[in-house]
C-alpha cells in the first residue's frame, strides 16, 4: 500500500503502463510465431546443412493496402507453406513510404538471417541497407523491380511491363475501337519507372497500328481508391468526345467501370493487375481486357529460389527470372475469377505455370529487364 | 529567464510568488524531488515506454538488442524525429504545419539536383537547408498576409511544395549522385559504429530543446500556446514568434533532407509524404499536448523513435503484415490515453489540493 502511494508520488506507476499493454501485443505475437515454430518438418531432403534445417525468411513489400503488392505476398506464402519447415515474416507499411519500408527491410534482414526477398516502390532508396544485408551474408532477391546500381543484388524476379503494355495494346486493337477516336492514358504513380514502361509498350502499339487514333495523357490517375476514381471521373469528363480510357495500374479497372455505370457513358476502357472489381467488370463487358503482371508468380519464384538455394546449397540463379504476362479478357475470364478466390485456388492454378517456368527457367541478363 | 527552477520540462511559469528564504531542504528530499520531477516530465512517459518496449522485445527476440538493429531504428527515426521537433515547437503555439513532408522531400530533392548538377555537396547541403528556412518563411508570410490559420495555409503548400518536387525532376528519381564524396559517406555514414544523421538529431534536439525552455524566444512560445490574448497584450507580437517557429519547422525539415539524402544517396519525388501525420503523432506521443502551452523536444525524438521500434520490432514476429497498422496504432492510442489520463488526475489533485 505504502510503497503504491510513493510510486503515485513519483508519477512511477504511469510509466511502464504503455510498456505493459505492448508486453501483451508482444507475448501474443510471441505465442502466434511459436505455433509457426511448432508447424512444418519438410524441406529439400538434400544432404548440405540446410538442406533440413527451420529457415528464417522474409518477404517485404510496399504496402499492406494495395491488391498487386498482397498478391505478391501470398505468393511468396505460398512457396514458404510448400516447404513447410519456414518461418516467414510477411512486413510491410501500412501506406506507400519508403523510408519506413527501408526500416522495415533492415529489421527483417537481421532477423530473417536465411534471406530476404523483397519489393518496393522506391528501389533507390535501399543501396545501403542491402549492401548491409549482403554484407552480413543475407541472401536477397528483388521482385517487381531491379536493386539499384551499386547494391549488387544479383537476382531479381519480375515480369516484363514493356511486354504487359504491348499485350495490352494488342487487346485494345482486338476489341475494334474507333480508328480515328481518341485515347486517354492514365498513370496512377507517374513517377513509377514500371508503370511508365507499360504505358510505352501500350502506346507504341497504338501508334503503330492505329495511327490516325489521337493519344491523350498520361494524366495523373493518382493510386490511392478515391483519389483515383475523382482524377478519372475529372478525366473522363474533360474528354467527352474520348472513345477509350486506359489505365496500366491496379485502380484504374475499378474506377473506369464504376464511372461508365454511373455516367451512363460508354467507351473502350482498359487495366492491368486484378482487382476483384476489375475482373466482375471484365466479365460484365465493361472492360475490354487486363494485363496482368502475375504478382502471384513473383512472390512466389523469389521465395521458391530462396528457399531452394537453401535446401541444395547452391547458388541462387543470378540474373533476371521473367515471371511473365497474362491478358484477362472475355474469354478466359471465369477461369481467372475461379483461381483468384483463395489462397489455395491461386496456387492450385498456378502449379501449371510453376512447374512450366522451373523447367524452362526463364533466366536472362539483368540488363535485358525491361 | 522567465521560468524558475521547479518548473517542469516544458512548461511555462509566468509569475514568481515571493517566499520566504527558507533553509535549504536535506539531501535525501532534494534527490526524491529531482527524481519525481524527472518522473513527472511530459517526456518521461514516451522514454519509459521505449525504453522498456525495446527490452521487451529483446527479451523475447535477443537479436532485436543487437546494437546495429538499434542505431538502424534510430537512423530511421531521425527525419520523423527532426519534423516532430518543429512540430512540438508549432503545437505548443497551437499551431500545425501540414506542409512538413512535402519540405523534406522537396529540400532532399533539391539538393540532389544541385549535387548532380555539379555543386560542391557540401554548399548544396546548406543551400537545401536555407531552402528549408524559405519555405518556412512562404508559409508565414502566407499566414500573416492572407490571415489565415497556419493549419490551411500548410495544407495547401503541402501540395504546392509535393508539385514543386514533381516539377522539379519531372516525375524522375533523383540518381547517379557521386556517392563516393565526403558528404556522402561521412553524413551518410557512421562514427564510432553509430550513424552521423543520429548524432545530428541528438545535438539539433539538444539545441532547439534548450532554446524552447532556457531562451526567451521559447519562452514567448509557450507564453502564446498558453494564452494567445494575454501574450499578446503582455507585448509579445504573435506574428513574429509564429514567422520564426515557421521558419525554424523548415529548416529542420531542410536539415531532415539533406540527411536523408547523404543516407539514401538518391532521391524521389514521393518521399516524405505523409510524414506531417507522423511527425504530428510523434510530437503528441512525446509529451506535447494539443492544447498547447508546452512541448518536449526530446520526447517528439523518441515519440518518433517508439513508432520505429514497434513497426521493427513486429518485423521480429511471424504476424501477420496486415496487423502492423492495427497494433502501431494501439500504442499510440495507448500512449496518448494514458498522457491524457495523468494529466486529468494531475489536475484532480491540484484542484483537490486547492480544496476546490
Amino acid at each position: 500500500m505504502k510503497s503504491s502511494i510513493v510510486g503515485d508520488r513519483l508519477g512511477l506507476w504511469r510509466m511502464p503502463a504503455v510498456a505493459v499493454v505492448a508486453a501483451l501485443l508482444f507475448a501474443a505475437t510471441a505465442c502466434s510465431s511459436k505455433s509457426n515454430n511448432a508447424s512444418g518438418g519438410g524441406g529439400g531432403g538434400g544432404s548440405c546443412a540446410t538442406a533440413s534445417k527451420k529457415l528464417n525468411l522474409a518477404f517485404v513489400y510496399a504496402s499492406t493496402t494495395d491488391n498487386p503488392f498482397q498478391e505478391m505476398a501470398l505468393g511468396a506464402k505460398a512457396a514458404a507453406d510448400e516447404d513447410g519447415n519456414v518461418k516467414l515474416t510477411e512486413t510491410a507499411p501500412t501506406g506507400i513510404d519508403g523510408p519506413k519500408e527501408v526500416t522495415l527491410f533492415q529489421s527483417a534482414a537481421r532477423s530473417a538471417t536465411d534471406g530476404v526477398a523483397y519489393m518496393t516502390t522506391f528501389p533507390n532508396l535501399f543501396v545501403r541497407p542491402l549492401q548491409s544485408a549482403l554484407s552480413a551474408n543475407v541472401p536477397i532477391v528483388a521482385v517487381d523491380a531491379l536493386a539499384p546500381k551499386g547494391a549488387d543484388v544479383k537476382t531479381a524476379v519480375a515480369n516484363s511491363n514493356t511486354a504487359l503494355g504491348v499485350a495490352l495494346g494488342e487487346a485494345f486493337v482486338k476489341a475494334n475501337p474507333n480508328p480515328n477516336g481518341e485515347v486517354v492514358e492514365g498513370l496512377d504513380i507517374p513517377t513509377l519507372p514500371l508503370l511508365q514502361q507499360r504505358m510505352a509498350g501500350f502506346t507504341s502499339v497504338v501508334k503503330q497500328k492505329l495511327p490516325n487514333m489521337k493519344i491523350s495523357g498520361p494524366f495523373d490517375t493518382k493510386a490511392e481508391a478515391t483519389d483515383n476514381y475523382n482524377a478519372w471521373k475529372a478525366v473522363v469528363q474533360a474528354h467527352p468526345n474520348a472513345t477509350a480510357f486506359v489505365g496500366v495500374g491496379g485502380q484504374d479497372g475499378v474506377s473506369l467501370p464504376l464511372i461508365e455505370q454511373q455516367t451512363g457513358k460508354h467507351f473502350l476502357a482498359g487495366s492491368a493487375d486484378l482487382p476483384p472489381q476489375a475482373l466482375t467488370a471484365v466479365k460484365k463487358g465493361q472492360i475490354f481486357a487486363l494485363s496482368s503482371p502475375e504478382h502471384w508468380m513473383k512472390g512466389y519464384i523469389a521465395m521458391r529460389m530462396l528457399i531452394q538455394s537453401k535446401r541444395n546449397c547452391t547458388a541462387i540463379p543470378e540474373g533476371w527470372w521473367n515471371s511473365g504476362n497474362l491478358i484477362v479478357d472475355k474469354s478466359n475470364i471465369d477461369d481467372i475469377i475461379a483461381r483468384q478466390q483463395t489462397a489455395d485456388s491461386r496456387k492450385a492454378w498456378f502449379q501449371k505455370v510453376v512447374s512450366e517456368q522451373l523447367t524452362s527457367k526463364p533466366i536472362q541478363p539483368l540488363s535485358a529487364a525491361n | 529567464m522567465a521560468t524558475d527552477g521547479t518548473a517542469r520540462e516544458g512548461q511555462v511559469v509566468t509569475a514568481a510568488s515571493p517566499e520566504p528564504e527558507a533553509p535549504p531542504p536535506p539531501v535525501g528530499r532534494r534527490l526524491r524531488e529531482g527524481i519525481g520531477r524527472v518522473v513527472r516530465a511530459p517526456s518521461a512517459s514516451v522514454v519509459a515506454a521505449t525504453v522498456l518496449l525495446v527490452l521487451l522485445i529483446g527479451a523475447l527476440r535477443p537479436n532485436f538488442l543487437q546494437a546495429s538493429q538499434m542505431f538502424d531504428i534510430l537512423q530511421g527515426s531521425t527525419y520523423v524525429g527532426l519534423l516532430a521537433g518543429g512540430m512540438a515547437y508549432l503545437i505548443a503555439m497551437r499551431e500545425i504545419d501540414l506542409s512538413v513532408g512535402s519540405m523534406f522531400g522537396l529540400c532532399l530533392i533539391a539538393v540532389g539536383l544541385l549535387i548532380r548538377s555539379g555543386m560542391n555537396p557540401w554548399l548544396a547541403a546548406l543551400a537545401g537547408i536555407g531552402l528549408g528556412g524559405v519555405l518556412g518563411a512562404v508559409n508565414a508570410t502566407i499566414v500573416a498576409w492572407i490571415r489565415i490559420p497556419t493549419i490551411v495555409a500548410t495544407l495547401a503548400t503541402l501540395s504546392v511544395y509535393r508539385g514543386l518536387t514533381f516539377g522539379i525532376t519531372a516525375g524522375d528519381q533523383v540518381v547517379n549522385l557521386p556517392v563516393e564524396k565526403s558528404f556522402f559517406t561521412v553524413l551518410g555514414g557512421k562514427v564510432g559504429g553509430v550513424p552521423m544523421a543520429v548524432i545530428v538529431l541528438a545535438l539539433v534536439a539538444l539545441l532547439v530543446g534548450l532554446a524552447l525552455h532556457q531562451t526567451p524566444f521559447g519562452y514567448r512560445v509557450l507564453a502564446i500556446g498558453s494564452n494567445p490574448e494575454a501574450a499578446a497584450f503582455s507585448g509579445i507580437s504573435v506574428t513574429r514568434v509564429r514567422t520564426q517557429v515557421l521558419i525554424l519547422t523548415g529548416v529542420l525539415a531542410g536539415i531532415a533532407g539533406v540527411l536523408g539524402l547523404a543516407f539514401f544517396t538518391s532521391g524521389d519525388p514521393n518521399i516524405g509524404s505523409g510524414f506531417e501525420l507522423q511527425a504530428i503523432a510523434a510530437a503528441v506521443i512525446g509529451g506535447t499536448p494539443l492544447r498547447g502551452g508546452s512541448a518536449t523536444i526530446l520526447g517528439a525524438a523518441f515519440g518518433a523513435i517508439l513508432l520505429n521500434v514497434v513497426a521493427s520490432g513486429l518485423s521480429y514476429f511471424s504476424i501477420p503484415a496486415n496487423w502492423s497498422a492495427f497494433a502501431t496504432g494501439l500504442v499510440i492510442l495507448l500512449a496518448v490515453g494514458v498522457d491524457s489520463f495523468v494529466r486529468s488526475r494531475r489536475q484532480a489533485r491540484k484542484g483537490a489540493g486547492a480544496g476546490l
